[in-house]
């Protein structure tokens, strides 16, 4: 009925769109808006004058359909496509305006043909445009009208239009598919009796059903009714269920064009005049009526097309089933949903389509059957095509300018390109075109759900056609219909599905383009011919970068400010094939809507292309630092993309940016294909290919070449094949990019540099870096290696991060060669190192695999594992290393790094002929390349002490290194012994030395300060590097001890001694450093004590220069020394410098010399009148025993010594045994009193004590020590022997002897304890495993037989018995201690004798008697002998020596025993040599053994206080021998005989009773006790 | 290109920390393994978890990603993400070999993210398969500890089972097999 006239607005709408908007002409198909088709019937021409009123009401808002078996959907606005019928009237003399109906333009072509539609529409039951409501409008004037006329008009159109659904609901189920509804739309013009008619009935009927009955009733009662009640009545069914299906509007005189007026309306009864509100009211009461009515159509409609496609669908199985005919009627379903505005139900309705014809292909796959109707294999059409394009290339013969045939257009993806219903319809549909209907479909679908631009301007293009073009009224529309569904909905693109569009149409588009080609090639075989590949290839390219591009530009939005962008530059790089209209009309969209975007557009240089070359994104700073957008929210999230604080934006702008991403990856890949069919390389391909062309299967083509090839057309073969390899492609940007390679570059570029754009604000930065790199190796490959190597240095430490080893390997290399040309030397050495490193790692790595399996596996790897650290790096090292002479410095690089197994062997190797010694350094050569070892330099520490001297090993000259281990011998002309540590290892090649330290201190220091233990692994290394160097047993030696002499009042000195063994010395210096604080060499002081050498110079404060000193030789020298505090012990480190005719050797040693004293010696004085008694102690002073050899006392000057018996042999003092000896020492007498005085005054009365010792334990140490090494110089190890007898030394010195000293001493023999006691271990792990087990076997056996060793001395020195040490080679110690005889002035001599005592024999003590008085006589003696004359007259403040000195005698006695009568107290004054004689009684108090009371004498010095108050002068020492100090006297009671009675009875049993005593007078006494 | 069906051309696992574990590349006559298409692919890789990381927020309950991307016309990649970070990504090509004789596959039927199941599945057991080993220690294959060890290689899976299964896998594949 309506079809041609539903086609014609359709196609018009989208002729008129494709005007302004020519990129995308018809991408939409014109009936997919969501638009119902309304259809007037209009006898008298009204439609014109309530089109005004209408059209501003429409779209139809809220509409809520509900069906039984689907949740409630809401049509938030439905477009109304307003038609007249075919059967319209117009009124001749009205001006119809230019109206829907009348077509601008013939169909396109793309509208091919909709006959076949019409014709066939019985059959299938597809989407129809027909009218879902079908309105009458009705002018009746007046009710006489209506009778005669009108009433009869309406009954014929209302028959003519009621649908058989309407009488019988489902009668014909196929009529149901067109399902409508119908209206009476009642106009009522001004000025006609109708009009006059009252207004409250209507304004009322508009209302509730209430309100309409009471109105109706009132108007009853007046008789007449209204027409519009008449209408009512007649055609409205009186079922409460059925609609309303009648209504009326009134129009304004001012709206009417006069001519339309009815004349004479003059005459008629008055008009009520409405309100705008009751106009308003009235319209919305039309306007309900349309939306239900067309919901009930619709509703209607859906579940008829539900029905019929159960039934289909039900079908299945059955044979003869075809799957077109349903899908032509699901389909139908789903454009049903669509008109609705149901787009998502619409979608879905598609989507189990596609499924559907997913599976119906597989099924035939499958089984073969043609079960579910033929779907062909090819299209025919395309075939006819591509061969056309064949042909017409073949004629042009390569002439490009002339106008190909294309294949495609712009827009591959578009559902009216091909009338691909009919093609359904009939069955004779390829499966690619089936799939690209489907999906074009989907496609204008998403669009719309996205409410993507150009959904909505096709739909305002659409909407707009229908408003006349009047003046008014236009910008009205402008405002309603324009912006579509209105403001609201207008601003927010909906990008989720927009990048769901992208994502799927990325997956079409690959897929379709495999089915294109299946097509094409099936197309060739059905005609038994074939197609040049080539030319397949390129119309598939061509047409995958169609669509891709197609896509792409239907999803740009403005939230994506760099989509825009897109266009941008596709228009710029394709300009030949767009115009500028387009363009234009892009900008003003984008600037119509400022506020609407999410994002501001950007106002960086990238809105207007970006420069050429200048700035590059990928030679900006790193991402971390760089403003991506200068739009603010994307400055803040890309750095941190991990985070997802803002899942909104990113599900939505970041979404669609990845997949436009993805879509132009795809667009990139095929260009990338097109060129390498050119054999244009570009991006890695290009570069790597230039790397190792020689690796490269395809045979290596100068980038230049197809360049000059496309210029020099003169040969025709090569511009054939020029042409043959881009024919076909039709695609603008394509075409445009392989016009030559500069372009073709040019459109690479822009391209990738959109992509990054896009995956940047995606948020994906990987796959934005990778794409980086492609241009970075464009840039490369042009020669901008500055750019390059910004972005390969910052690639490739991004790919370190996570290891991504072999892309990080290229970026390198890339990066190498980048700054090789930019001649960054350092940067570049750098670079090539850290090549090197990943190498070499990778090789260390399949060693220490291959050591776990058996070897010969490592080639069994399966091929094509992608080893991620296979390298090649052959030449680089070589390269690296030639390279580093250009460096200005050294550089020092790790060298675990590069070489594995580093490795000192720790064993002393010996020079043959001379000092000094060998070690081996061992490592593997990881890599290809032979290099130059300059020099190998191992630095060794020592172990024990931490400031101990570095000892450098030097190779002596260049060796060439080949992969594998290298060994090389590093030799050191010191000669030291004990532990080192391998400290650093050198390598050294040109300027790059590598440096390895295998013992790092790891000691972290942690907040609190303790120091965290170091890790095994160090301290496993540590024990690996340890390396104990000895000299040879001939090798130059010193040793410094303490001076076996020491005079205790003089300069101390130590001593050194070497020995040059087989070095005939030409000069040596001896260096001394004392390590200790507080001490003193004095080496300019040094004196040779033994020795046949001379002291050449002392140049500086601790060096001795010494002259030749010829083989087997020793010299002592003798440095003294001063110490500014007391210290236990002295450290000095040694090192001598001496020179041979084999050169430079250095003897490096530190000792340490106990200088405690170890013995200590006291003197106990005692002066008698004419000799000295001194006493002295000899104990050990630190519980190591002594042996005293010999003590001497030095008589000097006037004091003579009478020494004791001399003491035969050693003495040994043990620490709880000292020794004692006493001397008496006598004044000589003075001859000459002059000559005594002046010896007197210059000695001061010094006499030296000297004692011979031995410590034991040097002694014993000494002598062991010499046991061992005649031991071992005897044994085949000799060489060997400072080795182990410093081994041996040490641990005895430390571990054995100590606690045994006072046993050895006593027995005379000494415990070495076994081989297990003294710690051999390190000894013997420092030897090579070849000697190891014969030297241990050795020692074992010397400890066996050695455990016990005796010291017994023998008479004869040289003999050797075995098991007794042999007697120290050392002489024994020597110490001289002054003593001072104590100053006294004099001495007086007392005694007390009794005088009448009872002395029963001279041998007893004198008896005394209790109570009894005893006479005594106190006789003092005194003299001035011991007295320094001098010291005597200032100390006693004489005038002369002899004179008379005071002094006071006190006898001091305890007043409980000792009664004393007499002058306990007095004076005397006394000169040389006199004696007094006091005589006084002593009385004794108490019986028993009594001391007699002491004496005291003082001296009474004149002016004594005023002596002590100047102080300093010296005192007057005034000592008393007191002879009776040990004298006793026997005191007994004085009773010769008592009597005691015993009482026998009595009282006082048993009491005794004392009956009387005689006393010693004779008389007795007796007392009576009561 | 007709009889083509479609074939693995490379696998690749990728650990936790995004450090590739393991690639395969499984060389067909028109992609011969060279340093190009080893680059090519590791890029692919390394984009692909953008894919993951932008999909992770919306990561079915199953560990199955389905499609990642479709790169080309001929390849595709699928991923999978196990529960302990674990990446595998299967790119697809569709021409990758020589349709067998009696191949029923069409190119009108395209790849269903389901086929690519079994391969997952049988990467995922050889995984742990090789977790099972003791002296495989996955913490050992993490970027962190090799920078903590001063490792400077990468953190590939050595395990030469692991490697031939995942060879197995790759090279046993193809339309329409189940399981491998």
């Amino acid at each position: 009925m309506t079809a041609a006239g539903n086609a014609a607005p359709a196609s018009g709408a989208a002729d008129d769109a494709a005007g302004p908007n020519g990129a995308d002409p018809s991408v939409m198909d014109g009936s997919s808006s969501s638009k119902v088709t309304v259809e007037y019937h209009d006898p008298s021409g009204l439609f014109p004058l309530i089109q005004n009123q209408l059209i501003p009401r429409l779209p139809l808002r809220n509409l809520h359909w509900k069906s039984p078996n689907r949740p409630l959907r809401s049509i938030d606005s439905l477009h109304v496509d307003l038609v007249p019928s075919t059967a319209n009237v117009t009124v001749p003399g009205l001006s119809v305006p230019e109206g829907p109906s009348s077509t601008k333009s013939g169909p396109t072509s793309a509208e091919i043909v909709r006959p076949p539609v019409k014709e066939r529409r019985h059959q299938i039951p597809g989407l129809r445009q027909t009218p879902y409501l079908k309105v009458y409008l009705l002018r009746c004037d007046d009710s006489e009208t209506y009778k005669a006329t009108a009433r009869k008009q309406l009954r014929e159109w209302v028959k003519a239009h009621t649908p058989p659904s309407q009488s019988s609901s489902s009668a014909n189920t196929q009529e149901n598919h067109d399902a409508f509804e119908w209206m009476i739309l009642h106009v009522v013009l001004p000025n006609t009796p109708a009009a006059s008619q009252p207004r409250g009935s209507m304004a009322s009927a508009a209302g509730t059903g209430s309100t309409e009955k009471s109105s109706t009733s009132s108007r009853w009662t007046r008789g007449t009714s209204t027409i519009f009640e008449k209408i009512r009545a007649d055609f409205n069914v009186a079922s409460k269920n059925s609609p309303d299906r009648v209504a009326q509007v009134r129009l304004q005189k001012d709206g009417i064009p006069p001519h339309m007026l009815p004349v004479g309306a003059g005459s008629v009864s008055p008009p009520v005049n409405e309100t705008p509100q009751e106009q308003e009211i009235i319209w919305n009461d039309v306007i309900s009526k349309f939306k239900t009515l067309i919901l009930l159509s619709f509703d209607l409609r859906v579940s008829q097309y539900e029905e019929d496609i159960r039934e289909k669908d039900s079908q299945r199985a059955l044979p003869g089933w075809n799957f077109c005919t349903f899908f032509i009627l699901k389909e139908g379903l789903a454009r049903g949903f669509e008109s609705a505005g149901l787009v998502e139900d619409a979608l879905l309705g598609y989507d189990e389509l596609s499924v559907g014809l997913d599976s119906i292909i597989r099924d035939q796959a499958n089984e073969g059957s043609e079960a579910g109707g033929t779907i062909l294999n090819h299209s025919e059409d395309l075939y006819q095509r591509a061969v056309e394009i064949l042909e017409s290339s073949q004629k042009a013969n390569g002439e490009r300018q002339e106008v190909h045939p294309h294949f495609h257009d712009d827009t591959p993806i578009n559902s009216r390109k091909k009338d691909y219903r009919g093609l359904i319809l009939s069955n004779n549909i390829s499966i690619f075109d089936f799939r690209c209907y489907i999906f074009a479909r989907q496609m204008s679908l998403f669009l719309r759900l996205g409410n993507s631009h150009s959904a909505r301007t096709d739909l305002a293009a659409k909407l707009q056609h229908q408003t006349p073009s009047g003046g008014i009224q236009r910008t009205q529309d402008d405002r309603n219909v324009g912006t579509g569904s209105g403001p609201a909905s207008n601003e927010s693109e909906d990008l989720l599905f927009l990048a769901e569009l992208c994502s799927r149409a990325l997956y079409f588009i690959t897929f379709a383009a495999r089915l294109l080609r299946e097509d094409l090639l099936n197309g060739a075989k059905a005609h038994d011919m074939t197609l040049p590949e080539r030319l397949i290839d390129n119309l598939v390219s061509s047409w995958t970068f169609a669509a891709a591009q197609q896509v792409l530009e239907e999803t740009s939005t403005s939230s994506l400010p760099i989509s825009k962008f897109t266009k941008d530059t596709t228009t710029s790089s394709s300009g030949k094939m767009r115009t500028f209209g387009k363009h234009g009309e892009e900008q003003k969209f984008s600037v119509a809507e400022p506020k609407t975007r999410i994002h501001p557009t950007r106002s960086s240089s990238l809105s207007h292309g970006r420069p050429s070359l200048a700035d590059p994104p990928y030679a900006q700073p790193p991402a971390s630092a760089q403003v991506v957008f200068e739009n603010g929210q994307y400055q803040e999230r890309l750095p941190h993309q991990g985070n997802t604080s803002q899942p909104q934006v990113k599900s939505g702008v970041q979404g669609l940016a990845g997949n436009r991403a993805q879509l132009l990856i795809l667009e990139r890949r095929v260009l990338e294909h097109i060129g390498k069919m050119l054999n244009w390389r570009i991006g890695w391909t290009a570069v790597i290919a230039e790397q190792n062309p020689q690796k490269e299967d395809l045979s290596d083509v100068d980038l230049n070449e197809p360049e000059e090839k496309s210029e020099q057309i003169t040969s025709p073969k090569e511009a054939q094949d020029m042409t043959s390899s881009t024919v076909g492609l039709a695609a603008a940007a394509l075409v445009n990019a392989v016009s030559s390679i500069e372009q073709f570059r040019d459109s690479y570029e822009n391209l990738s540099d959109l992509i990054v754009k896009h995956y940047m604000a995606a948020g994906q930065m990987k796959s934005g870096e990778s794409v980086l790199g492609d241009l970075a190796a464009l840039r490369f490959e042009l020669g901008d290696f500055a750019a390059a190597a910004a972005y390969f240095g910052r690639m490739a430490s991004l790919f370190a991060e996570s290891r991504w080893n072999f892309v990080q390997m290229i970026m390198l290399r890339m990066y190498a060669q980048c700054l090789k040309k930019l001649n960054r030397k350092d940067e570049y050495v750098r670079t090539l190192l850290d090549l090197l490193a990943k190498s070499a790692s990778k090789r260390k790595s399949i060693r220490s695999s291959s050591k776990q399996t058996s070897a010969p596996d490592v080639s069994n790897d399966p091929k094509d594992w992608l080893d991620d650290d296979k390298v090649d790096t052959t030449g680089v090292f070589q390269e690296l290393i030639n390279f580093s002479e250009q460096l200005p410095y050294d550089m020092p690089v790790q060298m675990t790094k590069y070489f594995g197994d580093i490795n000192v062997e720790p064993y002393v190797r010996h020079f043959d002929d001379k000092d000094g010694f060998q070690l081996r350094l061992q490592f593997r050569h990881l890599l290809e390349d032979e290099i130059e070892v300059k020099q190998a330099k191992v630095r060794l520490i020592s172990a024990t002490s931490a400031q101990g001297k570095e000892v450098w090993l030097e190779s002596s000259d260049v060796t060439r290194v080949q992969t594998g281990v290298a060994k090389i011998w590093l030799s050191s002309n010191i000669n030291t012994t004990g532990p080192y540590i391998v400290d650093k290892i050198v390598v050294e090649t040109k300027r790059i030395s590598f440096v390895h330290e295998p013992f790092i201190k790891t000691e972290v220091p942690t907040p609190l300060g303790i120091t965290m233990s170091t890790s095994a692994a160090s301290l496993r290394t540590a024990k690996k590097c340890r390396v104990l160097c000895f000299p040879r047993t001939e090798a130059f030696q010193a040793r410094i001890y303490l001076s076996h002499f020491i005079h205790i009042d003089k300069q101390r000195s130590i001593e050194i001694e070497c020995s040059s063994g087989w070095n005939d010395i030409q000069h040596a210096e001896i260096r001394l450093r004392s390590a200790s604080a507080g001490l003193r060499l004095r080496t300019a002081n040094t004196t040779v004590s033994s020795g046949d050498v001379i002291i050449a110079d002392k140049p500086n404060p601790g060096v001795i220069g010494i002259q030749a000193m010829g083989p087997h030789t020793t010299a002592c020298f003798r440095v003294p020394y001063e110490l500014e505090t007391i210290l236990p012990e002295l450290s000095i480190k040694i090192e001598v410098v001496y020179f041979t005719k084999n050169g430079q050797f250095q003897y490096l040693s530190s000792f340490k010399i106990p200088i405690d004293l170890p013995l200590d010696v006291n003197v106990h004085d005692h002066f008698k009148n004419d000799s000295l008694f001194s006493k002295f102690n000899i104990k050990t002073a630190n519980n190591v025993p002594l042996e005293v050899l010999d003590v001497g006392l030095e008589g000097y000057g006037e004091f003579v010594v009478d020494a004791p018996r001399k003491f035969h042999g050693p003495i040994h003092v043990f620490p709880k045994q000292p020794i004692s000896i006493t001397y008496k020492i006598r004044k000589r007498p003075a001859k000459d009193p002059l000559d005594s005085k002046n010896i007197q005054v210059s000695e001061s009365g010094c006499l030296a004590l000297s004692v011979d010792y031995r410590c034991t334990n040097e002694d014993v140490l000494e002598r062991v020590r010499q046991l061992f090494s005649n031991a071992i110089a005897h044994s085949p190890f000799s060489r060997l022997g400072r080795l182990l007898e410093w081994t041996f030394c040490d641990a005895l010195e430390h571990r054995i002897l100590p606690n045994q000293w006072e046993k050895s001493t006593l027995l005379d023999r000494v415990d070495i304890g076994s081989f297990g006691d003294l710690d051999w271990g390190e000894c013997m792990d420092s030897l090579p495993h070849s000697i190891r087990e014969d030297v241990r076997a050795w020692v074992q056996k010397f400890h066996e037989d050695h455990k016990l060793i005796s010291l017994a001395t023998c008479s004869d020195p040289t003999s050797l018995i075995s098991g007794v040490a042999p007697p120290s080679p050392y002489p024994h110690r020597r110490i001289i201690i002054t003593v001072t005889i104590p100053p006294t002035h004099i001495l007086h001599t007392a005694s007390l004798s009794l005088v009448s005592p009872d002395q029963p024999s001279v041998h007893s003590s004198a008896i005394a008697v209790v109570g009894k008085p005893l006479m005594a006589s106190l006789r003092i003696k005194h003299t001035r002998r011991w007295a320094i004359p001098s010291s005597l007259v200032s100390a006693a403040r004489l005038s002369s020596p002899d004179d008379p000195i005071e002094f006071v005698y006190i006898i001091e006695a305890n007043p409980e025993i000792w009664l004393i009568a007499g002058q306990r107290r007095g004076h005397f004054t006394a000169k040389e040599d006199q004696e007094h004689t006091f005589p006084m009684v002593l009385l004794p108090l108490k019986s028993g053994s009594l001391l007699l009371p002491t004496v005291d004498i003082r001296a009474r010095v004149k002016g004594a206080a005023e002596g002590d108050k100047k102080g300093g002068v010296e005192q007057l020492n005034c000592e008393t021998d007191y002879l009776g100090y040990a004298e006793c006297v026997m005191v007994v009671p004085d009773v010769r005989s008592s009597t005691v009675g015993v009482e026998i009875g009595g009282i006082g049993k048993g009491a005794v009773v004392w009956l009387e005593s005689q006393g010693r007078g004779g008389e007795g006494e007796g007392v009576e006790v009561g | 290109m007709t009889g083509r069906v479609p074939s693995i051309a490379c696998i690749g696992v990728i650990g936790k920390q995004n450090n590739p574990l393991h690639i395969s590349i499984f060389s067909s006559p028109n992609n011969s393994s060279n340093t190009t298409t080893a680059l090519e692919y590791e890029f692919l890789l390394s984009s692909c978890l953008d894919i993951f990381e932008a999909r992770l927020p919306y990561k079915p309950a199953d560990q199955d990603f389905g499609l990642l991307q479709a790169v080309d016309e001929r390849l595709a990649m699928y991923g999978w993400l196990t529960n302990t970070g674990v990446k595998f990504v299967v790119v697809v090509d569709m021409e990758g070999r020589e349709a067998p004789v009696n191949s029923k596959w069409t190119v009108g039927v395209g790849l269903r993210a389901a086929d690519l199941k079994g391969v997952f599945k049988s990467i995922q057991t050889a995984y742990i398969a090789l977790l099972r080993n003791p002296f495989y220690n996955p913490d050992e294959h993490t970027p962190a500890a090799a920078t903590a060890e001063h490792r400077v290689g990468s953190t590939q899976i050595t395990s030469r089972r692991f490697i031939q299964e995942v060879q197995r896998i790759g090279e046993s594949w193809g339309v329409g097999v189940g399981s491998v």
